[in-house]
């Protein structure tokens, strides 16, 4: 575990330096200020579409976390950890780091944004719970993104451009799956593979409140998607190896 | 141990490595030559399990430490210095003989101005030392050396040299892919050509030879040539290097150290 751990102290040092994260976070920063100049604003519908938000955004970033490691020192650490699945383990920690992090700034953002202008962004108070819910739900929709941003990566699908097109594809039919669905009902015998996160998201739109018992569902079942994602990513991964 | 059962490996349904079929014993140096294509650096991936085989298999005696020098080391953000921290927290060192080591290996390798410079703005040669020296943090049982030397200045190579020679004499298995005949003189108890997919053995090292050593000198202010080694001293930026036979070493590190020149380092050819 020690190994792991200082694996992603270095991944974490490797990425901070990449800046590769700046072109995403510059999309969500844009997607804030659009969010975020009308109000007042419903919180649970809000923390809702900003959890689908941060799936996206997520997607973008998974994707540059799988450039930031060339080939050859993937090659050297592999080795030195003497172990593939500890390496691919270690990035999805890293991954998860990563989700939760993204999860507390997107939440802390308009909580912050509501009580320094006067408690006018939302049109009630937030409470515990709004807080928990949607720390749970921002949390499972980022992992989930950071996840499929990863699946296609280079040491899965050799076709650089192949594995963005499919990554940008499955993100996209994630979001307008319940869309697509409502105009295709067939296609829901395709679609139920995507990740659900539309399909969580849907369960708040209209709620005033956050039921912890929903929360907790959406969240179980995200994040078995995400870890399924994940154990999928680190088994091919591991199996392809640098042929 | 190292057993490869009749490793077949192609590539565009065109054979690199046909039917390679040998074992590798703990503690030997094998080094692997050829033309540029013809497999080498494929055939050390295999032996790591970076590779797979499209037939046969190769079996190591679990838990070995394998390190790998590539051929080309890769330009990153990260300082050197930062970067071999890492690997040898990886390596599991202790933090307090990590910078020991990491400053040691770095001074003898002429690195130690540029650990603090983000290995992107490195050198080509610069970048190949900071790859031999994350392979030499902590002794590995199996190192692997991808074309090693390309790029190093001629001092680094001898230090190189004499480095590898260290861990053969603890043991460590040293299989190489190089161009470089005095290399694999210097370091190769067998020495395998790469002809049409297939290796065959080139030479192996004999007993009775006289041996040579090579001797690495760093100039003083005051330092002149002894009369006795004119002609045979190869000048370099830091200082000198003389080769000489055993019987001879003596003398001349005396001689040498008589006229103002410190010895830095020096290493059997065999």
């Amino acid at each position: 575990m020690k190994v792991i751990n200082e694996f992603v102290r270095y991944q974490y040092r490797q990425y901070a330096l990449s800046a590769k994260y700046v072109v995403p976070l510059i999309a969500l920063f844009a997607v804030f200020g659009i969010m975020y100049s009308v109000t007042p604003i419903a919180v649970v519908s809000n923390f809702a579409v900003m959890s689908l938000v941060l799936f996206m955004f997520m997607v973008g970033i998974g994707m540059t976390c799988q450039e930031i490691e060339p080939e050859v020192s993937e090659q050297i650490i592999i080795l030195r950890m003497q172990s593939a699945r500890k390496y691919y383990t270690g990035q999805v920690l890293f991954s998860g780091i990563l989700s939760v992090t993204a999860a507390v700034f997107t939440l802390c953002y308009p909580i912050l944004f509501h009580y320094w202008h006067g408690k006018m962004l939302f049109t009630r108070n937030i409470q515990a719970s709004d807080i928990a819910g949607g720390f749970l739900l921002m949390s499972a929709c980022s992992f989930v993104g950071c996840m499929v941003g990863g699946i296609f990566s280079p040491r899965i699908i050799r076709e650089r451009k192949a594995g963005t097109a499919l990554t940008i594809i499955c993100a996209l039919v994630s979001v307008v799956k319940l869309g697509i669905v409502a105009e295709f009902p067939k296609s829901k015998y395709i679609l139920w593979i995507m990740p659900p996160v539309s399909d969580m998201v849907r369960w708040f739109m209209k709620e005033e409140y956050f039921q912890m018992g929903k929360v907790i569902e959406a969240f179980f079942i995200l994040m078995v998607y995400g870890s399924a994602l994940a154990v999928i990513k680190v088994e091919l991964s591991r199996i392809r190896k640098f042929n | 141990m190292i057993a490869l059962e009749h490793i077949i490996k192609e590539y565009d349904g065109k054979i690199i490595l046909n039917d390679i079929h040998f074992t590798i014993e703990q503690g030997q140096s094998l080094a692997f030559t050829g033309q540029n294509g013809c497999g080498k650096s494929t055939l050390l991936k295999i032996i790591a399990g970076l590779v797979r085989p499209t037939k046969g298999t190769v079996c190591i005696e679990k838990e070995k430490l394998i390190h790998y020098v590539p051929e080309h080391f890769p330009k990153m953000n990260l300082t050197a210095k930062r970067y071999l921290y890492y690997m040898s927290r990886m390596d599991k060192l202790e933090s307090a003989a990590l910078e020991t080591r990491i400053h040691e290996l770095a001074e003898e390798f002429f690195v130690s101005n540029m650990l603090d410079i983000p290995m992107k703005y490195l050198s080509k040669g610069s970048l190949q030392k900071i790859g031999v020296i994350q392979a030499l943090l902590k002794e590995p049982d199996i190192l692997l050396l991808d074309e090693p030397l390309s790029g190093q200045d001629v001092m680094s190579q001898q230090v190189f040299i004499q480095k590898i020679q260290e861990l053969q004499r603890h043991h460590a298995t040293i299989l190489m892919s190089c161009h470089e005949p005095y290399l694999a003189d210097a370091i190769a108890d067998d020495v395998y050509q790469f002809v049409e997919g297939k290796i065959v053995l080139a030479s192996h090292q004999s007993a009775g030879e006289v041996q040579w050593y090579t001797m690495f000198f760093v100039r003083t202010k005051k330092a002149g040539v002894p009369e006795k080694w004119k002609g045979h001293l190869q000048f370099t930026e830091q200082g000198c290097i003389l080769r000489v036979a055993e019987s001879e070493c003596d003398r001349a590190m005396s001689e040498m150290s008589g006229a103002g020149w410190n010895l830095r380092g020096m290493h059997c050819e065999k």
